[in-house]
């Protein structure tokens, strides 16, 4: 199989640039696929896809009933970026999540953004993730999201831009683990050569930065990760991480409030946890201070995690931060918090509560992109170029009715990176979200992250529960590494 | 640390996939002691059933125990949840449910077999091959799982669990198999001694894989030998005593040696079986002694429930 009649057509392509010339960055990977023998590669895909089966990776289907098993689809071409533009992606991820977090904090606290006039009050007060238990709330480090999955995309001359920042309890990075497990077994030789940075200590880094945001003199705190059981779509991560990291994997009725600490049933008794990592959403966690009839929590974890003798990653509330709205802002938190100039830009956001703005995305709804702002998952979104006049009209009335509720932008030309269709290779739009560990002081993000691919021709959504699939990627580090070769 | 709900599913997944592989035994040893029986005599396949002790339910479902009928009931039915093929995609979800907890090796292999039986029955092999051939597998692959768990697990209390679940599981099923041979295999007391009732004996001895030693340690076959195998051996990993012993071991490593109420029923049992011999057992009662042993087993089971998984024993602090 080879790439001859690959056409990037007017899209950037991940691995060759608008002559068709593969990348320099893709070059080992690009030669290492067209020297297999026919009908090698995709004997290496189906034995990748038969391994994940085995491994049980499967995610469960929404709204199928029990038993809908599947994998994610996962395609054998990794998309490659090169070290030195990595650097830079790195750099303003960390920079935007430190902003971000001192912006949570400051909400929670004396809200001086706003006393300063940098962003109006109604933006966080009128954010569904807000939430006013949380006022005056200090967690450990002053870390609010611990753990974040933004989402980048590029458009067609290759600049990346933050999509939006998934700070509540993203998900996906088990895929990234496990991507490159196979990858490594289907390309040992070109992934030795190509000097890929690696991804396999992300449990160690998630642990440690767990220790260090625990509650005040712990030696060696008990973790464990909070999962809504095994039917959740997200579970086979849960479960991984847990083993990956050495936590405890509990479900809400595993755990007990006894007055100060929340405890673990075992074959011993209770046992005290000091540190979880909860995959549930902020309104199951509690049903004492948020919805009532949640079992997936557990009653007075907010108590302990108010009096410190529990810390939450993340903690509640950060979903205020994870609104497309306040997106839009997130420049402005950069310059006011950090005096600094974003690294990495911002899809330029229009606000429909603005009126001016309402009118313009209403005249332009076949140009933009209209997304809600307080959904993620990729529902509910309209992207306008694609739909029919129906469906904008329908969403016209929507944006009337409920402005602040939505937010537009223009509708990017995503890039593309070739998948395997069955013998041969075609462009899909890809998008990219690297996985953010912050400690406070500090902060560690996981080289590439996971690459997601619309894998139906010209679709641009990419998101799994709507057919998305992924691919490996590595950031590669290029000179030194040709030279062995 | 380990959680009372995974120390359940733990306990569960070993009892389940021990259940499908003793029944794969049964099966397997039914159908070659049919085989080998002269053509005028009837094929017993009843007391397959027995041992389940779920004949009522087969018989709303099946009406005669032919040969078909008990090998389709007891491998593939899909709603009978102590077929081999429940059993097996039960231990499957579980296992499913506690990735965290299960080494990788033991899941794949876990999650290939929990898939085998359905997958197999939608094969148009000839039936009775393709249910032979299953046995095996479900033999050799039962003993490859505990052969995982053996190499790759620690031997903390999630360990302990499976060898309970497993050891207590087996225990009850050797005594099932006894009390079949005793009053369904042979109910014609007149027949004790033929050649039938020795051939009958020596596929017990086989589906334990007991043969040999029994040959070796005891002879020629006399019951009340077989049963001083079955019931009494400390050496056999099938026999009773065996099992028993086994669990209270494990147990008390859970526990990190302290007793418990689990720990002093089995203790108790065992001690009661050391005290006896074969011929006191027979003598005693066959039919009111495995009566005894399978209520204690349920009593073990129980108290295991208590002490270690249910919500009210488990708030007494740290």
């Amino acid at each position: 199989m080879n790439f001859e009649a690959y056409e990037t057509e007017a899209f950037f392509d991940e691995l060759f640039d608008n002559q068709g010339h593969s990348r320099e960055s893709a070059k080992l990977l690009v030669n290492a696929i067209e020297s297999l023998a026919e009908g090698d590669l995709l004997k290496r895909q189906e034995a990748s896809e038969r391994a994940m089966h085995s491994m049980g990776i499967t995610f469960n289907v929404y709204g199928s009933g029990e038993g809908t098993e599947r994998t994610i689809p996962f395609d054998i071409v990794p998309r490659i970026i090169d070290g030195k533009e990595w650097d830079v992606v790195e750099a303003g991820l960390k920079q935007r999540i430190k902003a971000v977090n001192r912006f949570i904090d400051d909400i929670y606290h004396d809200r001086n953004i706003i006393a300063d006039g940098v962003i109006p009050e109604w933006i966080f007060t009128s954010s569904k993730g807000y939430l006013p238990q949380c006022q005056g709330l200090n967690p450990p480090k002053g870390v609010w999201a611990h753990v974040t999955g933004t989402d980048l995309v590029r458009d067609n001359k290759g600049t990346f831009y933050v999509l939006e920042d998934n700070l509540r309890v993203p998900s996906g990075v088990s895929y990234v683990l496990l991507n490159r497990t196979l990858m490594k077994r289907n390309f040992p030789e070109v992934f030795h050569k190509s000097r890929v940075r690696r991804v396999v200590d992300y449990p160690d880094q998630f642990m440690k930065m767990l220790h260090h945001v625990a509650p005040e003199g712990i030696d060696r705190p008990n973790v464990a990760v909070l999962t809504p059981g095994i039917y959740n779509s997200a579970y086979f991560e849960h479960a991984f991480l847990a083993q990956q990291m050495g936590a405890l994997l509990v479900e809400g009725h595993d755990l007990v409030y006894d007055g100060k600490y929340v405890c673990a049933r075992t074959v011993e008794g209770l046992v005290r946890i000091d540190i979880i990592y909860r995959r549930i959403d902020d309104e199951f966690l509690d049903p004492e201070v948020f919805r009532e009839d949640s079992y997936l929590g557990c009653a007075g974890m907010m108590k302990a995690f108010r009096e410190g003798t529990l810390t939450l990653a993340n903690a509640p509330g950060t979903g205020v931060a994870d609104d497309k709205v306040v997106y839009a802002f997130v420049p402005d938190m950069i310059k006011y918090y950090l005096g600094e100039d974003p690294l990495l830009p911002s899809v330029p956001t229009h606000l429909c509560c603005d009126d001016e703005s309402l009118e313009y995305t209403l005249d332009n709804l076949d140009k933009l992109v209209v997304k809600p702002a307080s959904e993620s998952g990729g529902y509910g979104m309209l992207i306008g170029p694609k739909a029919s006049q129906k469906e904008r009209d329908n969403f016209a009335r929507a944006l009337r009715k409920d402005p602040r509720n939505y937010i537009s932008q223009p509708t990017l030309s995503l890039s593309r990176a070739p998948v395997v269709v069955n013998d041969h290779f075609e462009g899909r739009h890809v998008d990219l979200r690297p996985f953010i560990l912050h400690r406070g002081d500090d902060s560690y993000v996981l080289p590439g992250g996971l690459t997601r691919v619309a894998l139906k021709k010209g679709s641009l959504v990419v998101n799994s529960s709507q057919g998305g699939g992924t691919k490996d990627t590595w950031v590669v580090d290029q000179g030194t590494g040709q030279e062995v070769a | 640390m380990l959680l009372s709900r995974v120390a359940d599913n733990i306990y569960w997944m070993s009892r389940y996939i021990e259940r499908a592989s003793n029944i794969a035994r049964f099966l397997e040893v039914s159908y070659q002691l049919n085989l080998d029986q002269s053509s005028g005599d009837q094929e017993q396949w009843g007391p397959l059933i027995e041992i389940t002790g779920d004949m009522a339910i087969f018989k709303a479902r099946y009406g005669a125990p032919t040969r078909d009928n008990v090998m389709h009931f007891l491998m593939f039915n899909p709603e009978y949840p102590n077929s081999i093929s429940r059993c097996l995609s039960t231990a499957r979800s579980i296992a499913k449910g506690m990735r965290e907890t299960v080494s990788d090796d033991m899941f794949r292999e876990i999650n290939a077999l929990g898939k085998r039986v359905p997958e197999t029955s939608r094969e148009k092999a000839q039936f009775h091959t393709r249910v032979f051939q299953l046995c095996r597998e479900i033999k050799r692959d039962a003993m490859l799982i505990e052969a995982m768990a053996s190499e790759t697990i620690e031997r903390g209390q999630g360990y302990h669990f499976w060898r309970v679940g497993r050891y207590l599981e087996r225990a009850d099923k050797t005594s099932r198999l006894l009390h079949v041979k005793y009053f369904h295999l042979l109910p014609d007391l007149d027949a004790v001694g033929t050649p039938m009732d020795d051939l009958q004996w020596s596929a017990v001895l086989d589906s334990m894989d007991a043969r040999e030693t029994y040959i070796r340690t005891r002879g020629l076959i006399v019951p009340d030998k077989v049963v001083d195998l079955m019931v009494l051996d400390q050496g056999h990993p099938r026999a009773i005593l065996f099992c028993l012993n086994a669990v209270v071991e494990s147990l008390y490593r859970i526990t990190r040696d302290k007793p418990g109420e689990p720990h002093r029923i089995v203790e108790q049992l065992c001690e009661k079986l050391l005290a006896m011999s074969a011929k006191e057992i027979i003598k005693f009662g066959m039919n009111e002694f495995i009566d005894d042993l399978q209520l204690s087993f349920n009593e073990v089971n129980n108290a295991i429930h208590t002490h270690f998984i249910s919500p009210k024993a488990v708030t007494g602090g740290v």
